[in-house]
């Protein structure tokens, strides 16, 4: 205890901050309270965080530090602290220092956040200097790291250092009592950045024809049904009007995107009432700094045209996440149709020479700015489950935020992710910094993409890893450039099995207690074995790699990636191997959806073995059952099947059901509990011959996994489930597998800071070698 | 077929088969070894394997493929066939007119492309153990020219020129085994390219580099060369010939054109100024007649191999690991 009693009465002491405490006010904060304990010392940011030196009155220091622990700024985030008791230097004031650049923290960067209530204010005040201003931000809120060049967070380090402040800015800029006092990214329309509205030719649409500024331009544009590119925080964007049906076929038709759901924007809460039921999550989501897009259930009569949400049962909707945005909004008035702007499977365009080369045969006009994107950040997307916001693109408003903290002395690590939605991962001194969704890596552009964030999270974190982490799949994008990075930075390479790593990101997400069972369900990765994997189940104890407990019975892909576009394939394959069951229903089904000859030569396929891949897929399991219950032609995009077969079941969730959910049949199997789809089938298949309804049939389905889920987490006796793979952006699924929890009394993880789907594979692919570290 | 020393009747009856095919009693002369003339110049000698399933196939068979595979082998170093070696392997319970049919494709095959089979030697194993029939060539050929024919000799702006449509062999193959049928007949593309390929290094062309398109197709045979090369080739998607029909079975069997075997297609990589004069040369040949620029050589950029599309997107193309696992999750 003396050491306590010699501490509190400390004349000086000094504090390295960790966290996020850069950009977010928090030196002029310390600045405040420091003067009003009549401290005297100095305050600066450091590469990891904050370094803070205060000395005065025997004690003061210790009650300056209470009284800041007790009111931090709104957005920062303090992980650890480092104090030490030292002598008073003499110092004559408290002073705000210029940065500091001492090597060996884990710098954190702050994401992109939407205009706070006090800059829309000013941007709507007519006497305001900033009065419409598009580039209106201040230490709560605007452009971080998307305009961030280096570490640590200076103007001089952002994009923004091509701008001089005016005398005005620099004055708020230096007081510390002004709301922007040290906002990087300050600016004026004097002294600021500033937009401008092209033709697709790149030459400049004169203003005037009675429009005062460049929203009301583009708000006539869009109002004509004409295609608009804006450069958003983090790249382009394309827009249309959303009830324009017009509008919105044409912007699939030049996009190539045929069924997924498009996003829209909406000017205010109201609004999104209007089209949405918001629960009070999704409201707080929707207004939250982060203004992510959230996918909320549509309300009885959409006003949208028809093909915007196409099949989908959710609208994904979203605010004005930038003062540009918030300026069109007020002039347009009306959901519009938000998608990001780029050619598909590339990354966002950021420049404008970029934009105008690649989407000038999609957009009629560009609504452009000159301040320089410095990285592509998408907007990301979030879906409320069962009262939890869990991610599904985890991009703007919350990359690079890091997601995980272990042992720092785990060795310095870099995670490639998956090749699909991919993120990469970094852990440095046991963060671990996961970047902004990168999307597909099957392009050049994408690729490149990947490779610059890899380099540019690297250097801010300054990191050199020792491991390199990949997916399995030998195929993959990430295999190949692991080995090229690992001869560069001399690293070994590890590949992380893809469903391993997809129950640990759940699990290291969660800090969930061991041992637990982790439940693996998404379309397709590589298995260990050599067969494609999918509807896994694994024990998860303290130590080791995760151990495969049980697997749906294996069945074949007759044409690979083909039978992922075409769930008819699936069928067909399932209805082969029934064995001594014989599905009337499904050969009926199969005879009306599938061409003779095709048929012959799917079953001669698998018959020989031609290009027919075996596989444990859950994904396509979906697929075959949602073909089964009417799902026709192709998958127009990624989860189609299942997800009509998920909307069916929640159209049917009032009905009475006609007899219980479908048994499963367990039996081991070499070692492995196997989970038998074919009596689940037959019973389809009556059900269906017995004309049951295909809602019904669809929530009979929904609810046998359910029942899946918990009899396999009884037989091994454990009560923690963690979920991984796409499967789980499933919400009828989840809100039976919570509901079942609760019953059950059973601890039910989900993936929720983290996509379930590839988007968490990085994570997992960390938290796999650490546990290898570890062992 | 009885094997081994057992059957003594049976390799009496083999015996007689490769008579009435190559005028000699085991695919070669009667004596132990064959003893050749070679005209001056650098030998070239190549060895080879051929397994396949059917046996026979529209367009050939496994005794055409072997010939043509060890020609074309000899002729992707520029050299000029000369003479072949053929070992069987067959299968106890192959029916002899089979193998006469593929005794007699094979020696006709040697004929159309100029080469002599100067000895060989078989063997039959216990049913179970083989696939009907298994051949191994082995081919020497003279080298005349002095180029250095080899993925080192690759230059950024090099054009790459290919001899012809892709697919055929293999989709020929796949779609027997898959019971698919085309109205008009696929046939595959075996044939043999030193003629084609002569003609092109005879006008002096100085050609840097030449593969034939086998397994793995385009995509496997262009990045080996990339990759040995430390290059970039740029493909462009629009420019790559592919058959109706071929891309139709490729597409309900789930395959990449790309990435499936011919035997009769072979990628020519040099200058550019040359370009023009080496495609009429190709197109002069029968087996080269659709010859076309399919892409250019750049310094190394994000892969090896990268293919642009329609709408300019470019797309990476990556050595298939053979596996055909999807990617799609
Ligand atoms: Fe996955
Ligand atoms: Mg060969
Ligand atoms: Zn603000
Ligand atoms: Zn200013």
């Amino acid at each position: 205890m003396a050491i306590t009693t010699i501490e509190q009465a400390a004349a000086a002491l000094k504090f390295e901050i960790a966290g996020m405490v850069q950009g977010v006010g928090f030196r002029p904060h310390v600045y405040r309270l420091a003067v009003r304990h009549g401290l005297k010392g100095f305050v600066r940011n450091t590469e990891s965080g904050v370094e803070i030196h205060v000395e005065g009155e025997p004690g003061a220091p210790e009650r300056f530090w209470t009284a800041l622990m007790d009111g931090l700024p709104e957005h920062a985030r303090v992980y650890g602290v480092e104090r030490t008791v030292c002598e008073p230097a003499g110092f004559e004031e408290f002073r705000i220092e210029e940065s500091d650049s001492t090597p060996g923290g884990v710098p954190v960067m702050l994401p992109d956040l939407a205009p706070c209530p006090e800059c829309l204010e000013e941007m709507h005040d007519p006497s305001s200097r900033r009065y419409h201003y598009p580039f209106t931000n201040c230490t709560h809120c605007g452009p971080r790291y998307s305009i961030i060049e280096t570490m640590p967070y200076d103007r001089a380090r952002t994009s923004m250092k091509g701008f001089r402040m005016c005398p005005e800015c620099r004055r708020e800029y230096q007081d510390v009592e002004d709301r922007r006092f040290h906002a990087q990214p300050i600016g004026c329309p004097s002294c600021g950045p500033s937009v401008k509205v092209l033709f697709s030719d790149g030459s400049e649409l004169g203003f005037g024809h009675g429009f005062d500024t460049p929203a009301a331009q583009v708000a006539w544009v869009l109002a004509d049904g004409l295609i608009v590119a804006l450069l958003g925080v983090g790249g382009f964007q394309l827009l249309a009007d959303a009830s324009s049906e017009a509008a919105v076929r044409r912007l699939r038709r030049l996009k190539e995107r045929d069924a997924k759901p498009f996003a829209v924007m909406v000017p205010d809460v109201a609004a999104a009432e209007r089209l949405c039921r918001l629960s009070e999550e999704e409201r707080r989501l929707l207004t939250s700094p982060a203004a992510p897009i959230v996918l909320a259930r549509g309300g009885k009569d959409v006003d949208l045209a028809p093909s915007v949400c196409m099949f989908s049962r959710f609208v994904g909707i979203m605010l004005p996440s930038s003062p540009l945005h918030a300026l069109l909004m007020d002039v347009w008035g009306k959901p519009l149709v938000v998608t990001s702007g780029n050619l598909s499977g590339e990354p966002l365009c950021v420049s404008v020479e970029e934009g105008l080369e690649k989407l000038g045969h999609v957009a009629d006009v560009f609504l452009v700015h000159d301040r320089p994107v410095v990285r592509p950040v998408d907007d990301s997307v979030v879906r409320v489950t069962d009262g939890r916001a869990m991610m599904v693109r985890r991009a703007r408003g919350y990359a690079p935020r890091p997601v995980w903290r272990t042992s720092a002395a785990a060795p310095d690590m870099l995670a490639l992710g998956a090749g699909l939605k991919n993120t990469i991962c970094w852990l440095k001194r046991g963060v671990a910094v996961m970047s902004q969704h990168l999307g597909d890596l099957s392009s050049a552009a994408s690729l490149n993409a990947f490779e610059r964030t890899v380099e540019a999270l690297g250097r801010t974190l300054d990191a050199v890893p020792q491991v390199i982490a990949v997916d399995a799949h030998p195929d993959g994008p990430t295999f190949a450039l692991g080995r090229r990075l690992a001869r560069k930075w001399n690293a070994t390479v590890v590949p992380v099995q893809h469903h391993q790593a997809h129950v640990l990101a759940c699990a290291v997400e969660n800090e969930t207690p061991f041992p637990a069972l982790g439940i693996a369900w998404d379309g397709t990765g590589f298995g260990t074995d050599g067969t494609v994997w999918g509807g896994e189940f694994f024990v998860l104890e303290e130590e080791g790699e995760p151990r495969r407990v049980a697997r749906l019975r294996p069945f074949l892909l007759p044409g690979g990636d083909e039978a992922v576009r075409e769930p008819s394939r699936c069928a067909c394959s399932l209805a082969r191997q029934m064995g001594p069951w014989r599905t009337y229903g499904l050969d009926k089904r199969l005879e009306r959806g599938m061409p003779v000859r095709k048929r012959e030569v799917l079953e001669a396929m698998m018959a020989r073995n031609i290009h027919c891949p075996s596989s444990s897929s859950m994904g396509r399991l979906f697929d075959a059952v949602a073909f089964w219950c009417g799902f026709d032609g192709a998958a127009g995009c990624e989860g189609h099947a299942a997800m009509m077969l998920e909307s069916w079941a929640a159209e049917a969730s009032g009905e009475k059901m006609p007899g219980d959910a479908y048994e499963w049949v367990m039996h081991e199997e070499g070692g492995l509990l196997e989970l038998d789809w074919r009596p689940l089938m037959k019973s389809v298949d009556e059900d269906l011959l017995e004309g049951v309804s295909r809602g019904c049939i669809a929530r009979k389905f929904h609810e046998s996994l359910v029942n899946l889920v918990f009899d396999v987490a009884e037989r091994f006796c454990l009560d923690r489930l963690v979920l991984g793979g796409g499967c789980f952006q499933n919400a009828f699924l989840l809100e039976g597998l919570a509901g079942m929890a609760q019953s059950r009394r059973c601890q039910l993880s989900l993936p929720q800071r983290v996509p379930c789907n590839d988007g968490g594979i990085s994570l997992g692919q960390v938290a796999a070698v650490v546990r290898q570290w570890k062992g | 077929m009885a094997h081994g020393g057992g059957g003594r009747l049976m390799n009496e009856l083999i015996r007689s088969v490769f008579l009435s095919a190559f005028g000699c009693p085991s695919g070669g002369v009667q004596n132990d070894a064959a003893v050749l003339e070679i005209p001056p110049g650098r030998l070239a000698m190549t060895t080879d394997s051929f397994v396949v399933q059917p046996l026979e196939f529209p367009g050939g068979s496994i005794g055409s493929l072997a010939v043509h595979g060890t020609v074309n082998d000899l002729a992707m170093s520029g050299a000029e066939p000369l003479y072949l070696t053929a070992g069987f392997i067959l299968e106890e319970g192959l029916p002899l007119e089979v193998l006469a049919r593929v005794a007699q494709d094979m020696a006709a095959a040697a004929r159309a492309a100029g080469v002599r089979i100067v000895t060989g030697d078989t063997k039959v194993v216990e049913r179970g153990k083989g696939d009907g029939i298994y051949i191994n060539t082995a081919g020497v050929g003279i080298v005349r020219h002095g180029l250095e024919i080899s993925p080192s000799s690759v230059r950024p702006g090099d054009s790459v020129l290919l001899s012809g449509d892709l697919g055929r062999h293999g989709m020929t193959i796949m779609s027997l085994r898959a019971g698919l049928s085309f109205g008009d007949g696929l046939e595959s593309d075996s044939a043999p390219l030193h003629e084609s390929v002569a003609a092109v290094i005879r006008a002096g062309i100085p050609v840097h580099c030449l593969r034939d398109v086998t397994r793995g197709g385009l995509t496997a045979t262009l990045s080996e060369i990339a990759e040995s090369a430390g290059l970039t080739v740029k493909l462009n998607e629009m420019s790559i010939p592919v058959r109706e029909d071929v891309r139709a079975a490729c597409g309900l069997l789930g395959l990449d054109p790309l990435q499936v075997a011919c035997e009769g297609r072979y990628l020519a990589v040099l200058p550019r100024e040359h370009e023009e004069e080496a495609l009429n040369l190709m197109r002069g040949c029968g087996v080269s007649a659709g010859a076309c620029v399919i892409g250019r050589v750049e310094e190394l950029g994000t892969a090896p191999l990268l293919m642009t599309g329609l709408l300019g997107v470019e797309r990476v193309l990556t050595m298939p690991s053979g596996m055909q696992l999807p990617r799609i999750c």
